[in-house]
């Protein structure tokens, strides 16, 4: 049996063919990635927005 | 410049609990996995505190507040860019990561790539980690020296020793838990020194009147080209930044980590606007009469008094000790787990392999201090390692996680990191600068904003290449 990805030793080497993918057994958020970038930094020029807001009475 | 009157019983009460944590730490380490990344079973606050704490520390203070006097408020973004991309790696990147069982990034491109992959994502890591341990150290020098009037070496050797004893004992779990505490002490000391300062001036508005109104703009005197320099390097480093990837690591499982980077991150970005906010009462109270790098410690000095200047004292001691804590912690992952135990010695018992770790704690805070007496900048030290392993290993990592064709393309990634690495460290040398701040480059155009569109371009063409003609030989269409 080949060691699961979470059991293997720091120094054992290379994965081979069939481990490349092991990480994919946790699912990310269906959500587009590169969206959620843009979404995100979107977020930050309105918290920047309501503070100058704030500032300019 | 006289000192705050901070009373130092209170100094030495919260250094003494500090060490306190780390005596009490020890018992929890019993091999390298415990040391590096506290066991793998953190709770989720215990990482959202300490995932905040770790990207406040004494540059940010000093040097952000410098920055917000000079670019108001758009140079939230120097500092805003990272939590924003600490929510999303929380989402999209660290989990994964965290189920491949690594400790270091390095380990990672030895597993898809083998040894050289190791060695040079570990150079380009190391490079950007001993930069900002050493940025911090000496942000952390400057500022208490003229807070308390004390010496560099009087400086370091208290805080630095006191973070070196609690790593060197407790390991991630006494980083974590300090961490934790830290945060609390910098959002009361900063957030009190803020509502202290705008209080005495009359109130926001008052605050607002007082300044350019081209300090209130999205862009404005950094311009949209420097804010988006910004942006990327935010991006870029956070992606590829092992102390904050490894407290994913130390969750105890892929959901704790999601929850522990969306709650440390959000409280990251709404404190990161504190920064810029006491540049411009800098500016309100002082205009240009000051040095933009001692905005934040004149703010103290105006606004604090009593007791309040013992927090502030101490705000500033939590916020750079919870950075230098994270990044020895974590050089001393790469030292031990990445030449020792790799290539030095493979078969070395756990109790020597304790030790070595333990021995490279404090060979990391000798060479950090080192480092800061050789090149004293503040920010720009953070960055200029920061855009390599930004615009090399950052975006590789991601590509590696989120594009499974990548791990199938070792030509690419390998040509995307030099790429990246050359291009940025070469502009870094060569690039036109626009201004030399006091504790920044202004640059007409960061390097970054080359660096890394290059490394990021030659992962999507080259990985489309070299599958396709993997999947040519294979008779897989493509």
């Amino acid at each position: 049996m080949k060691p699961s990805d979470s059991t293997r030793s720091a120094d054992s080497g290379r994965y081979d063919d069939s481990e490349l993918d092991l990480m994919d057994r946790v699912a990310s958020p269906r959500f587009n990635p590169w969206l959620a970038l843009i979404l995100l930094m979107l977020g930050g020029f309105i918290y920047i927005w309501v503070w100058g807001a704030l500032l300019k009475g | 410049m006289e000192n705050l009157e901070a009373s130092w019983w209170l100094i030495a009460a919260y250094l003494i609990v500090m060490l306190g944590i780390g005596i009490l730490g020890r018992g929890k380490v019993t091999n390298i996995e415990d040391m590096a990344v506290a066991g793998r079973r953190s709770g989720v606050w215990l990482i959202a505190f300490s995932v905040a704490a770790t990207w406040i520390n004494g540059t940010t203070l000093v040097g952000n507040s410098a920055l917000g006097r000079d670019f108001g408020l758009s140079s939230y973004w120097a500092g805003g860019s990272f939590l924003f991309v600490t929510v999303w790696i929380g989402f999209y990147v660290v989990p994964k990561l965290r189920e491949t069982g690594i400790i270091t990034i390095p380990e990672l491109f030895e597993r898809f790539f083998g040894p050289t992959y190791r060695l040079l994502a570990l150079m380009l890591v190391i490079l950007r980690d001993l930069g900002v341990t050493a940025g911090t150290l000496g942000a952390l020098t400057v500022v208490t020296m003229a807070l308390l009037d004390i010496s560099a070496i009087e400086s370091q050797a208290l805080w630095l020793g006191v973070t070196v004893i609690y790593v060197f004992l407790g390991g991630m779990w006494a980083v974590l838990v300090t961490d934790s505490i830290q945060f609390v002490i910098i959002v009361a000391g900063t957030v009190g020194l803020l509502f202290s300062g705008i209080g005495q001036l009359g109130g926001l508005s008052e605050l607002g009147s007082r300044v350019d109104p081209i300090l209130l703009d999205q862009f404005g005197r950094a311009g949209g080209l420097q804010v988006l320099g910004w942006i990327v390097i935010g991006i870029a480093v956070t992606c590829g930044y092992q102390g904050i990837i490894q407290r994913g690591f130390a969750a105890s499982s892929p959901e704790t980590a999601r929850k522990g980077f969306l709650y440390g991150g959000v409280l990251g970005i709404l404190w990161y606007m504190v920064p810029p906010l006491i540049g411009l009462l800098g500016v309100a109270i002082h205009d240009s009469a000051i040095a933009a790098e001692d905005t934040f410690v004149q703010v103290a000095f105006d606004s604090a008094s009593g007791q309040m200047a013992t927090l502030i004292v101490v705000s500033v001691l939590a916020a750079s000790m919870s950075t230098l804590s994270s990044t020895i912690n974590t050089l001393a992952s790469n030292f031990t787990l990445d030449i020792y135990q790799r290539f030095i010695d493979p078969n070395s018992s756990v109790r020597r392999q304790l030790w070595v770790y333990r021995v490279n704690v404090i060979l990391i805070g000798l060479l950090a201090a080192l480092i800061y007496y050789l090149v004293p900048l503040l920010i720009e030290l953070f960055w200029l390692g920061g855009r390599i392993m930004g615009s090399s290993v950052a975006p590789a990592l991601v590509a590696l996680v989120m594009f499974p064709a990548v791990r199938r393309a070792p030509k690419t990634v390998l040509a995307a990191m030099i790429l990246g690495a050359t291009t940025v460290a070469a502009l870094q040398i060569f690039g036109a600068v626009q201004e030399v701040g006091s504790v920044v480059i202004i640059w007409r155009l960061d390097p970054i904003l080359v660096g890394f569109p290059i490394a990021v371009l030659t992962l999507c063409v080259g990985a489309w290449i070299e599958t396709r003609g993997k999947n040519r030989a294979a008779g897989i269409p493509s």
